[in-house]
């Protein structure tokens, strides 16, 4: 049956459509009234002063509006093709297959398989034994069980926390002309890796993100949480002031003008984080596209009106099942075991709660009519469940809107988390748009295949580990031919080329968690910013490197601040940080070649590496490259022993006679370099 | 879903879905640069691009003075403030800023007006008035176009800043260069299209002069000015005297690796969505050519950043040979940044900021400004004798600005407070007319009474300079078509001073 769900009038939330058992007569009535034109004097409450916003056809129809349903699956799919046994993640794929692809091609091996997972789950690469045990491990479930080793893995959550953190735009820093540095920012850091892999269900991860001091609120006011959990629900909060913040707006009377960008960047930030809204669109007028006022921007921006850097207030951060038994749990701040944390909290002043106006053209200076907290109109309800929590310390305005967000009836939220998964897995999103689920934004490859992931990812629980499972079992990701396609080369993120690089030559420092880690900085890169200059004695405005035994860590670990940014990751497109980055985008470009090629630490962990395969059994000793080059040692056993330790597989004849060939005049280091700079090494197979 | 999907999917042709994936699921590295309708090749996203009509100009250099350097004490020269001196600011002016968004210009400084410290007198056939302070600038006033009557948004150093270099006081927008490169890509083929040249840079860092939401391949790159000019340019020694031989083992193996991922055949694609695929896969061949590329670099980045080979009375032009080294610093900078342009490249940031404070007096106005006038105005005007000189000043427009100015108001011990109600930039060569100036503030200098300019529309008038208009040149950013001069609309160019 070809049946089409008429266009849902404003009236009517589609979650109410979903919730109840909506009959076809139902939907005729209501399709019936949307044809009448929108008459709404028996259908707007007699308390609303102004009649919803009517908006034309087009608008509504946005597919992101409708609901997510699981019959547009059955109808897209189960009629269409030929082979009705095989699940909904795997049918796209015979679409997603390019007509010309030859499949007589050599397939992907296992073993670059095995390195494209590794990849994409943990953001390392596999090593030359873990592959050897893979290609051995004959048994149906070998597969399995490699993704269920990488899920367990710490490392995991280090990797996936990246690509929130591009999202929330962490940085550990304020920002503007003085770019504090915010001490306790990692604590948020370290809850999102935390997250990812304790499997916090995504659900609790956005509610404690926007509202957990709506519910810690007690762990607040009595200045320790009781629980880890508690803990956690405060520190997630941090997503709440990870924004810009114009702490010097006040010396010049623009105080006003910095409140309301922190209003602005968070209404923002949240929409498009959360709900691939681009709310930054109706700041100033209606939305150009989709259906969105001005006002529905403002009545968001509504639920953030009473929360404030609360600097003030101190919170021990060591949870009370973490503490030893006894002794430990007077409350008086005087146990020196205790860790009292300041300047990170962010919450509701209940006494100081801004009338949100709806500003004209976006200015702060021409507020317009003042409005509540709402959700977009379009979807037919505006009264937020408002209760404030029992503690009294919020209002419970954001706890209304992650409570909406969480909804499984809210018709973006999983969508547009579980499209962020599928495009971690393969590059790109069933949306390629993944901050834009509207008008102007791409339009699914299939929302058939985006709603019933949605779908399951609800039904299981909103588990990330469950739904990353799912795609990479699913045969569209293991299909060989589709991974060895040119089309999914991916060259490596700024932070994986770091972290690669240093773990393939044996340096990579596997620290987890912990405060960030400053690197050595050329000094005119810090000139360059003369707030560094302005070092001060709380420590908040210099550059401080940390020691080089801690230089060496992951490059999730290094100190991200908005106005110094790191020229070696800099040249690999970091993306800018004071925004929401939805997605990764990459150059290709000559400074890149330069940074592998001279850099003095890639060069420096070429040389560790020569060093450990000529000399391993003695300590690194003052050799000369002449003399290793002289060495008789057998050269293409040193060509297979750097080719396992760097691509992590052996070489080929062919490579191995080249490379003999090269070692006849240069050193083992220089070819260790060359393998570091190879495009095996910077894309993902 | 939408109906139109929902009702034709089973009857979707094949082609159709992979056309749509083409955009989608297969795109890569590259291809947030594959914009078809900007006409900017994946491979070679600095490739020269036409301008949307004829220019005027091909290429800019942007001398920021960072910190704010008084318009009242070097080019907006105000003679009442000496009858002023000492006595409370004129309740008319006072008013008339107090009905504007500029009310806050005042907060933080004395009632009393200050006189200027300097002495001013008129110079070239323009007879334009310029301070003690810029006395060799001073002779170039017949080529120079002032602006008297700019205004920014912010009283505050970074967001001001953000406004001038990306149109909006909110970090995370694109830069001037960015969106110069973005609009046009570079006439040098080994060089970066969007250089900088720093010693200490703005306030508000690095958000000044990004890429933005720019594609990353308009990302600036920082030159210095002694060589070697480029962070890495070259190895430690003992990887450098085989180097040659290395790029051609790597050239071999990654040449291997790329033929065992030729699936599809690029020279006769079957439909839109392979040729899109065969695009794809030349991310591997791009990063190849990188390499070459880089390794070209590396000599053209040393001969142009090699001062030495300029003749000694180019040195001396510039004042390079000057006893104090703030001066030569600059110099430096300046010379750097005709070099660079002269081999092609498209957009040149200086910044002169020798310190923390730049031009930011908010104390001892006299103490402040002395010294950085001193170390800069030399190398101001060599480079635009030189480029005069050269006949590339023509080509070549030159921006001397900051984010705002300072106040006729008294702060603390003869400072002076921000001022973005009224402030002087100038521009020289490349589109815009010579010798004369636009707009003015009040007879204190507080501020534009006449003309007033945003700097979107500043912006404006360098996009139309080199022949970009200002309302196609845009990216889409969720859902927005982001442009330089602000998505309203509302930026117009400054017509009157164009050629």
């Amino acid at each position: 049956m070809n049946l089409r769900l008429p266009l849902i009038p404003h009236q009517v939330h589609p979650m109410a459509i979903i919730a109840s058992i909506v009959s076809l007569v139902t939907l005729l009535v209501l399709a019936a009234q949307n044809a009448i034109g929108n008459d709404d004097s028996s259908t707007t409450p007699p308390d609303t002063q102004k009649a919803p916003k009517t908006w034309d056809p087009e608008r509504l129809e946005l597919w992101s509006l409708q609901p997510i349903s699981p019959a547009t699956v059955k109808l897209a799919f189960s009629d269409a093709t030929a082979q009705p046994t095989r699940s909904p993640t795997d049918e796209p794929i015979d679409l997603l297959l390019p007509s010309s692809l030859n499949a007589s091609t050599a397939p992907i091996s296992k073993g670059e398989f095995l390195q494209r997972l590794t990849l994409d789950l943990v953001g390392l690469r596999a090593s030359y034994e873990e592959i050897e045990q893979f290609e051995n491990d004959r048994s149906p479930q070998a597969y399995e069980r490699q993704v269920d080793r990488l899920l367990q893995d710490p490392r995991f959550g280090e990797h996936w926390a990246r690509m929130w953190l591009d999202v929330v735009r962490y940085s550990d820093s304020n920002g503007f002309d003085w770019d504090e540095f915010r001490k306790e920012a990692w604590r948020y850091r370290d809850f999102v890796v935390r997250s990812f892999n304790d499997d916090l269900p995504y659900d609790s991860f956005l509610l404690w993100q926007l509202a957990g001091d709506e519910i810690a609120g007690e762990a607040i006011a009595r200045g320790y949480p009781k629980s880890t959990q508690e803990l956690d629900q405060v520190l997630a909060t941090g997503y709440l002031r990870l924004g810009p913040y114009d702490n010097a707006a006040k010396l010049f009377n623009e105080q006003d003008r910095a409140r309301v960008e922190v209003l602005t960047d968070l209404t923002e930030t949240t929409g498009a984080a959360f709900l691939g809204l681009t709310l930054s669109c109706c700041r100033c007028h209606d939305h150009k596209t989709d259906p969105l006022s001005q006002e529905d921007h403002y009545r968001f921006r509504a639920f953030f009106a009473a929360t404030n850097f609360l600097d003030d207030l101190s919170i021990d951060i060591v949870s009370q099942d973490a503490r030893p038994e006894g002794g430990s749990n007077n409350t008086d701040g005087e146990d020196a075991a205790r860790l009292k944390i300041k300047g990170f909290v962010m919450s509701d002043r209940i006494d100081q709660i801004d009338t949100i106006h709806v500003l004209k053209q976006g200015d702060h200076r021409a507020p317009m009519q003042a409005v509540e907290p709402a959700f977009p109109e379009v979807l037919g309800i505006s009264e937020p469940d408002q209760v404030p929590p029992m503690h009294g310390k919020t209002t419970g305005r954001r706890l209304a809107l992650a409570n909406w967000m969480t909804d499984p009836a809210n018709p973006w939220t999983a969508r547009v988390y579980v499209n962020r998964i599928w495009q971690q897995l393969f590059g790109v999103g069933i949306v390629s748009t993944p901050n834009d689920f509207g008008i102007t934004g791409s339009k699914p490859v299939s929302v058939a295949l985006l709603d019933h992931l949605a779908l399951e990812l609800i039904e299981h629980s909103w588990s990330t580990k469950w739904m990353v499972r799912k795609i990479v079992m699913s045969e569209a990701y293991r299909n060989q031919h589709l991974a060895r396609s040119n089309a999914n080369i991916r060259r490596l993120s700024a932070e994986q080329m770091r972290d690669v690089l240093l773990q393939v030559t044996g340096e990579l420092n596997q620290r987890l968690g912990g405060p960030p880690v400053w690197p050595e900085v050329e000094p005119e890169v810090l000139q360059a910013n003369p707030a560094v200059l302005d070092d001060n004695e709380t420590k908040t405005k210099g550059w401080y490197p940390s020691p080089s035994s801690e230089q060496t860590v992951r490059s999730l670990y290094f100190v991200q601040k908005r106005t110094v940014r790191i020229p070696w990751m800099e040249t690999f497109d970091l993306p800018e940080n004071t925004v929401s980055c939805g997605r990764r985008e990459g150059s290709i470009v000559p400074p890149q070649a330069l940074a592998v090629m001279n850099s003095e630490w890639v060069t420096r962990s070429a040389q560790g590496v020569a060093d450990r395969i000529t000399k391993p059994k003695h300590e690194p000793d003052q050799e000369s490259i002449a003399d290793q080059r002289a060495s008789t040692a057998s050269e293409a056993s040193r060509v297979r022993e750097l080719y396992r330790q760097i691509l992590s597989r052996n070489p080929t004849e062919q490579e191995t006679t080249w490379c003999i060939e090269y070692l006849q005049c240069r050193s083992c280091a220089e070819l260790a370099l060359v393998l570091l700079n190879t495009n095996e090494l910077a894309f993902i197979p | 879903m939408s109906p139109e999907l929902s009702s034709h999917i089973p009857f979707l042709q094949r082609r159709n879905f992979l056309r749509s994936l083409g955009a989608g699921f297969g795109a890569l590295a590259c291809d947030a640069m594959a914009r078809p309708n900007e006409g900017i090749d994946p491979l070679l996203p600095m490739k020269a691009r036409s301008p949307h009509f004829q220019a005027k100009a091909k290429s800019v250099i942007f001398l920021f003075m960072v910190g704010g350097p008084s318009q009242i004490d070097t080019f907006d020269h105000k003679p009442l403030l000496e009858k002023l001196d000492g006595k409370p600011v004129p309740e008319s002016f006072r008013r008339a800023l107090e009905g504007t968004k500029h009310a806050n210009v005042f907060h933080g400084c004395d009632d009393h007006v200050m006189k200027s410290p300097f002495t001013f007198r008129q110079y070239g056939q323009s007879g334009m008035w310029v301070s003690e302070l810029m006395p060799k600038t001073a002779e170039w006033v017949d080529e120079l176009c002032f602006v008297h009557s700019m205004q920014a948004d912010s009283n505050n150093h970074a967001p001001a800043s953000y406004q001038m270099h990306t149109g909006d006081i909110r970090a995370g927008k694109a830069s001037l260069g960015s969106w110069v490169t973005y609009g046009l890509g570079s006439e040098s083929e080994d060089l970066p299209g969007y250089v900088v040249l720093f010693d200490a840079g703005p306030l508000g860092g690095a958000a000044n002069y990004t890429n933005g939401f720019l594609p990353p391949a308009f990302q600036p790159t920082r030159f210095r000015s002694t060589l070697p000019p480029l962070f890495h340019l070259h190895p430690p020694t003992e990887f450098a005297q085989g180097q040659r031989q290395s790029l051609d083992l790597l050239s071999k193996l990654n040449g291997l690796h790329r033929s065992q991922r030729s699936l599809y055949n690029t020279d006769s694609p079957r439909d839109e969505a392979d040729s899109h695929r065969a695009g794809q896969g030349s991310a591997l061949e791009a990063r190849i050519a990188s390499y070459e590329l880089a390794y070209r670099m590396q000599s053209s980045a040393m001969k142009v950043g090699d001062l030495d080979q300029e003749p000694a009375h180019i040195h001396s032009l510039y004042g390079l040979n000057d006893p104090e080294s703030r001066t030569q610093s600059f110099s430096r900078k300046c010379l750097m940044a005709r070099r660079l342009v002269e081999s092609g490249v498209r957009f040149v940031q200086v910044y002169d900021m020798p310190d923390k404070d730049g031009w930011d007096a908010h104390a001892k106005l006299e103490e402040n400004h002395r010294p950085r006038a001193r170390w800069t105005d030399q190398g101001v005007a060599g480079l635009l004798h030189d480029l005069k000189q050269r006949g590339l000043l023509e080509s070549t427009l030159v921006i001397w600005a900051s984010e705002f100015g300072r106040t006729p108001m008294k702060q603390g011990e003869l400072g002076r407070q921000h001022n973005a109600a009224g402030f002087t930039i100038w521009m020289a060569g490349g589109g815009v007319r010579a010798g004369i100036r636009l707009g003015a503030t009040d007879e204190i200098g507080l501020m534009a009474i006449e003309r007033p300019i945003q700097f979107r529309d500043l912006h404006a008038t360098i996009l139309s300079c080199l022949g970009l208009d200002y309302e196609r040149l845009s990216f889409e950013v969720s859902g927005r078509d982001e442009r330089l001069t602000g998505v309203a609309g509302s930026a117009k160019a400054l017509t009157e001073i164009l050629l």
